[in-house]
């Protein structure tokens, strides 16, 4: 009897020991009891920027989540390297649509019962050239360490990676086709008889759709890599081919490169491309592996059916990054020496 | 799952947006009492999210003409969250030898504490008279090009409970 006592004290002792560790703390504010191993959170005022006017219609929102992975080669504790590895998910949004600030004096006009309707370019709208919801990313696998540096990078990337794949997916043209019809039936709900409309063509796009399954494209998968020891920073294909890059190259450039990579070297006579970016300046050096200074007659051979390629790719480029691009492609050894410029 | 949890991958729905602006907050993050026997973990996130207001042009049915005027009735303007940022550069952390660093993950989760935040407020920040008074002006602005003249009518008048309802996420 005595010893059943005694258990049962202490069982209850141990109880509200339990409990009172657990509910050791009361917010008095919002009077909830704080567990002692919950991680206490502070959010502090929001501050409101300024409230500016717009005039954004926008007709074509999507929502996307990208997967953006990112390894690093850092050399072992005694011998070798470990691989480091970080994968996220990025949720985001872009908006398509007509700034109507942009449009001229003249963009809508009647005649006699037709209006006819000038709308600016299709653009996307988002503000500051953002469209991930960077809070709500998940990152299921980080193995290795990463500094805050690697996730701002990683961020970037996935931002670039969500613009590049709308516009894989043909956005403007979607938004320019339902902007139309959205200004008819607008203008036809407030009793306008007949409607056209006319959008200006924009000025950059991109110069081919690929076939987009989600991954990669033309069944390719690629991975970002830097070096830890040496601070260099490639992208690996699933055939084995490299393009390395350096100098200020920003993330949407890398991916209309690493697109051009693909498209544009199917032989793979040359596997390995170094890139790199200074101001407007870009430079791409295909590392051609097998062929050295050899015969006149098999380098002539080799290059006129490379230069059609090259000629593509130059044209491509030039559409994509702009009018004032200073583009300079080579083929160099693996020594680095220069074979040809072309 | 609700059903505005179901979002489109695609959406068409015609949105004419008037206002926009940004909400910046701080996060403060401290590990748990019971924990810091063996040192302390703290972290400050600050967090930006980009607001903007407009109406939802595909809602725009109560449209009457008599004569040279028209009698429009704007559906109710709706606020949403186009995108949010983890300003990641301003982000300090500290954490004792001991303790494991702040992961890519658990920073996220604790910055969306403060994303929710604004996201519940959404209603407080006196978004809707300008964006009502914004849309009427663009609006006006087409009509009196087709050679009409704009007159709105019934202009809701919102409380901050029903601003609730406004909110898209």
């Amino acid at each position: 009897m005595d010893k059943k006592k005694k258990r049962n004290i202490i069982i209850v002792v141990v109880v509200m020991a339990v409990a009172l560790l657990l509910y050791l703390t009361k917010d008095t504010a919002t009077r909830v009891y704080h567990s002692m191993f919950d991680t206490r959170t502070e959010i502090g005022h929001v501050m409101l920027s300024e409230l500016a006017k717009t005039e954004k219609l926008t007709v074509l929102s999507m929502y996307k989540e990208v997967i953006v992975s990112q390894y690093k080669e850092v050399p072992g504790l005694f011998y070798g390297t470990n691989l480091h590895q970080i994968h996220s998910v990025y949720p985001g949004r872009i908006d398509v649509g007509f700034d109507l600030t942009k449009c001229t004096d003249d963009w809508l006009l009647m005649r006699e019962d037709t209006a006819y309707v000038k709308l600016p370019a299709v653009e996307i709208l988002n503000q500051g050239e953002w469209y991930l919801d960077e809070a709500a990313h998940q990152t299921p696998i980080e193995e290795g360490s990463w500094t805050n540096e690697d996730y701002v990078r990683l961020s970037h990337r996935a931002n670039a990676l969500l613009k590049r794949n709308c516009e894989l997916e043909n956005c403007y043209q979607m938004a320019e086709d339902n902007g139309k019809r959205v200004v008819r039936n607008l203008l036809q709900a407030m009793g306008i008889k007949f409607v056209k409309v006319e959008v200006e063509p924009r000025d950059s796009y991109r110069p081919f759709t690929i076939d987009y399954d989600g991954v990669g494209h033309k069944g390719m998968h690629y991975d970002f890599y830097t070096n830890a020891s040496d601070g260099s920073r490639y992208v690996k294909l699933t055939d084995g081919s490299i393009l390395s890059y350096q100098g200020d190259i920003d993330d949407e450039d890398l991916y209309s490169v690493i697109d051009m990579f693909i498209y544009f070297t199917q032989d793979r006579t040359s596997r390995q491309w170094e890139v790199s970016k200074q101001g407007n300046h870009l430079i791409i050096n295909m590392v051609n592996m097998t062929l050295t200074k050899g015969t006149q007659a098999a380098d002539t051979f080799v290059r006129s059916r490379k230069r059609a390629d090259v000629e593509r790719l130059s044209a491509a480029l030039r559409q994509l990054f702009g009018g004032n691009l200073q583009l300079t492609i080579s083929e160099v050894d693996c020594r680095g020496q220069q074979l040809y410029q072309y | 799952m609700s059903e505005e949890e179901l979002l489109r991958s695609i959406n068409t729905t015609p949105m004419l947006y008037t206002v926009q602006c940004v909400a910046q907050t701080t996060v403060i993050e401290r590990s748990s009492p019971a924990l810091d026997l063996f040192g302390q973990r703290t972290a400050i996130i600050p967090v930006e999210a980009n607001i903007k207001a407009g109406i939802d042009l595909s809602q725009l049915k109560n449209i009457r003409i008599s004569g040279k005027t028209v009698y429009i009735t704007l559906p109710d303007p709706v606020i949403e969250i186009e995108s949010t940022r983890i300003l990641n550069d301003e982000i300090v952390t500290s954490v004792a030898p001991l303790r494991f660093d702040f992961t890519n993950d658990e920073l996220a989760q604790i910055a969306r504490k403060g994303t929710d935040a604004i996201r519940n407020d959404l209603g407080k920040y006196n978004l809707v008279v300008p964006a009502q008074e914004q849309a009427e002006l663009i609006i006006a602005n087409i009509v009196n090009r087709m050679g009409y003249e704009a007159v709105f009518e019934n202009r809701q008048q919102y409380e901050n409970r029903e601003l609730f309802n406004l909110t898209r996420p």
